[in-house]
């Protein structure tokens, strides 16, 4: 990168390994916001479960490379309707997602539930590698993929163990690496911390920040908690009350994050100008 | 060893109890041998006839193992073809209840009828017992899988063999085994039934012909003796269910989880 297209940045976050070996860099530069780089495009979005209920209504959003993006909104808004529309698990009503750029093989999305939903016949390894069994891989192509997976959410050691061994935010993990031994180029979560105690909670964002960011992992994060949703996006989109709208979204200005963040004055205001946005969302 | 002891030792007490009461209360209420004999009479019997209650034993044995096994594939196999489709389930379960709630002992003499008085009928009777427990049990672990993990695998591509294969069938494995264990039991209850209904002695005589034959002629000890026999039969059965769940999901699933003191 030339001094010149640093001098353009308009966001960077530079995140420090939290394993202390490596500082990796991913710079988002505003050459980088043109329409080439986007990777979800959501138009005019109508999601309608019966003539009476309208879950959303009027989405439009763009999510570019390399960007992670918070849907925060109160509960039944449609957000997590929002994230199985992008997935193509659902279909619009009207208007239309596209995903240009991203391939449309599978492996390509990444999608995270609330819930681990692990196997418990399967051992944490197998687990890991039931999604590239449907791709048909070699044995030891998923052997190798499953095991670098688990070493990147931090699971060596608990190959052989059962989903009914580990705790809440082991099983967690354990679905974090399922998905991502895909590699996708995409990466839903859809409130996948939710269950979770608060100091467990905290740990998996830092791991999810690092995840994300060093392999510039484009992601879309459904959360209720305006924290979680500050501490971890390049933006955070906030949701109104059902039917489902854009209230108005915030770009969030913290460059690195690091536990202490959240006791700063900027972290604090960032949260209490989300929380008004969706207090706004809910008196519409 | 010693927490063998405490587990069998209480109940193990109980019977010494029981056993010690009746034995008693048969003595001091001149209780006629015909209407109730004394413990002591009753494995006195045991030891004489114990070539007969032997073959019966195999007999009976081989006749539930067969309807069980019968049961066991018929009853797998329905369950997947049901759960493939919900027409078919709507149109085909209500009968298998029908089945299920319709008197086995009224339908013993049917098979009689049709097949003969011989080691078909017991076997059929034997089956049909214990066919829906498994049926059911099955076709409920089959449909009942998250649907979160069917759309994970969708979303990969994966079509719906390889959704059975590696959701479906493990998911409905604790299921088919709480089935296995209702429908051991029941195995044995329905061959000693059928056995009982076909009256076939000699040789090929299953424990329920015994029943029968020995409390036409008032041998009450030797009854007993045969119930006891069938219902170490029954005991025998289910515990090898539990052997075998464990064997195949003790390393997974919570109802094989001991308890850590």
């Amino acid at each position: 990168m030339t001094a010149n297209q640093a001098a353009h940045t308009v966001d960077i976050f530079i995140y420090e390994s939290n394993v202390g070996h490596a500082i990796e860099k991913v710079v988002v530069t505003d050459s980088d916001i043109r329409s080439d780089r986007i990777r979800v495009a959501i138009r005019d979005l109508e999601k309608r479960f019966s003539k009476d209920v309208v879950a959303l209504r009027g989405i439009n959003l763009d999510v570019q490379e390399g960007e992670f993006v918070s849907l925060v909104g109160p509960s039944g808004c449609g957000k997590s309707t929002l994230l199985k529309l992008v997935a193509e698990l659902d279909y619009p009503t009207s208007g239309n997602v596209a995903r240009p750029g991203i391939a449309d093989l599978p492996g390509s999305i990444g999608f995270v539930f609330q819930d681990a939903h692990l196997l418990p016949w399967r051992t944490v390894h197998r687990n890991v590698e039931l999604l590239l069994e449907i791709q048909n891989l070699s044995v030891n192509e998923r052997h190798r993929r499953a095991k670098e997976a688990l070493a990147h959410v931090g699971l060596e050691g608990f190959e052989d163990a059962y989903p009914r061994q580990l705790s809440g935010g082991m099983k967690m993990r354990v679905s974090l690496a399922r998905t991502l031994v895909l590699n996708p180029q995409l990466f839903l979560l859809d409130e996948p911390f939710g269950a979770l105690d608060e100091i467990t909670r905290e740990k998996l964002n830092d791991d999810l920040v690092e995840l994300t960011r060093s392999s510039g992992l484009t992601t879309l994060f459904v959360t209720h908690s305006v924290s979680e949703a500050v501490y971890l996006s390049n933006r955070v989109v906030v949701i109104s009350d059902r039917p489902g709208t854009i209230v108005d979204e915030i770009s969030v200005p913290f460059n690195e994050r690091h536990r202490s963040l959240r006791n700063t004055q900027e972290f604090v205001n960032t949260c209490a100008v989300v929380t008004e946005m969706l207090y706004r969302g809910m008196e519409k | 060893m010693r927490r063998i002891f405490e587990l069998i030792g209480p109940p193990l007490l109980v019977l010494v109890i029981i056993l010690g009461l009746w034995s008693l209360a048969v003595r001091l209420l001149g209780i006629p041998a015909f209407v109730l004999p004394s413990p002591e009479q009753v494995f006195e019997t045991a030891i004489i006839e114990s070539d007969r209650l032997m073959s019966g034993f195999r007999n009976t044995l081989v006749a539930s193992t067969v309807g069980l096994l019968a049961a066991t594939v018929v009853g797998v196999l329905g369950a997947i073809i049901l759960s493939t489709s919900r027409v078919l389930e709507r149109a085909l379960y209500p009968w298998a209840v029908v089945l299920q709630t319709v008197p086995v002992v009224a339908l013993a003499p049917l098979f009689v009828l049709w097949v003969g008085p011989g080691f078909v009928s017991v076997v059929l009777v034997a089956f049909i017992i214990a066919l829906f427990p498994i049926l059911a049990n099955t076709l409920m672990g089959l449909v009942s899988t998250d649907p979160a993990l069917i759309d994970l695998l969708r979303m990969q591509g994966a079509g719906r063999a390889a959704i059975f294969r590696k959701i479906r069938l493990p998911n409905s494995l604790p299921y088919f085994f709480t089935g296995m264990r209702i429908s051991a039991g029941l195995a044995v209850i329905g061959t000693i039934v059928g056995e009982m209904v076909v009256g076939r002695g000699g040789e090929k005589a299953g424990l329920g012909y015994y029943v029968v034959f020995s409390a036409t002629q008032l041998k009450t000890d030797f009854v007993f003796a045969t119930i006891i026999v069938s219902t170490g039969l029954g005991i025998a059965f289910f515990l090898a269910m539990v052997g075998l769940s464990s064997l195949v999901m003790g390393r997974w699933h919570e109802s094989e989880l001991r308890p850590s003191t």
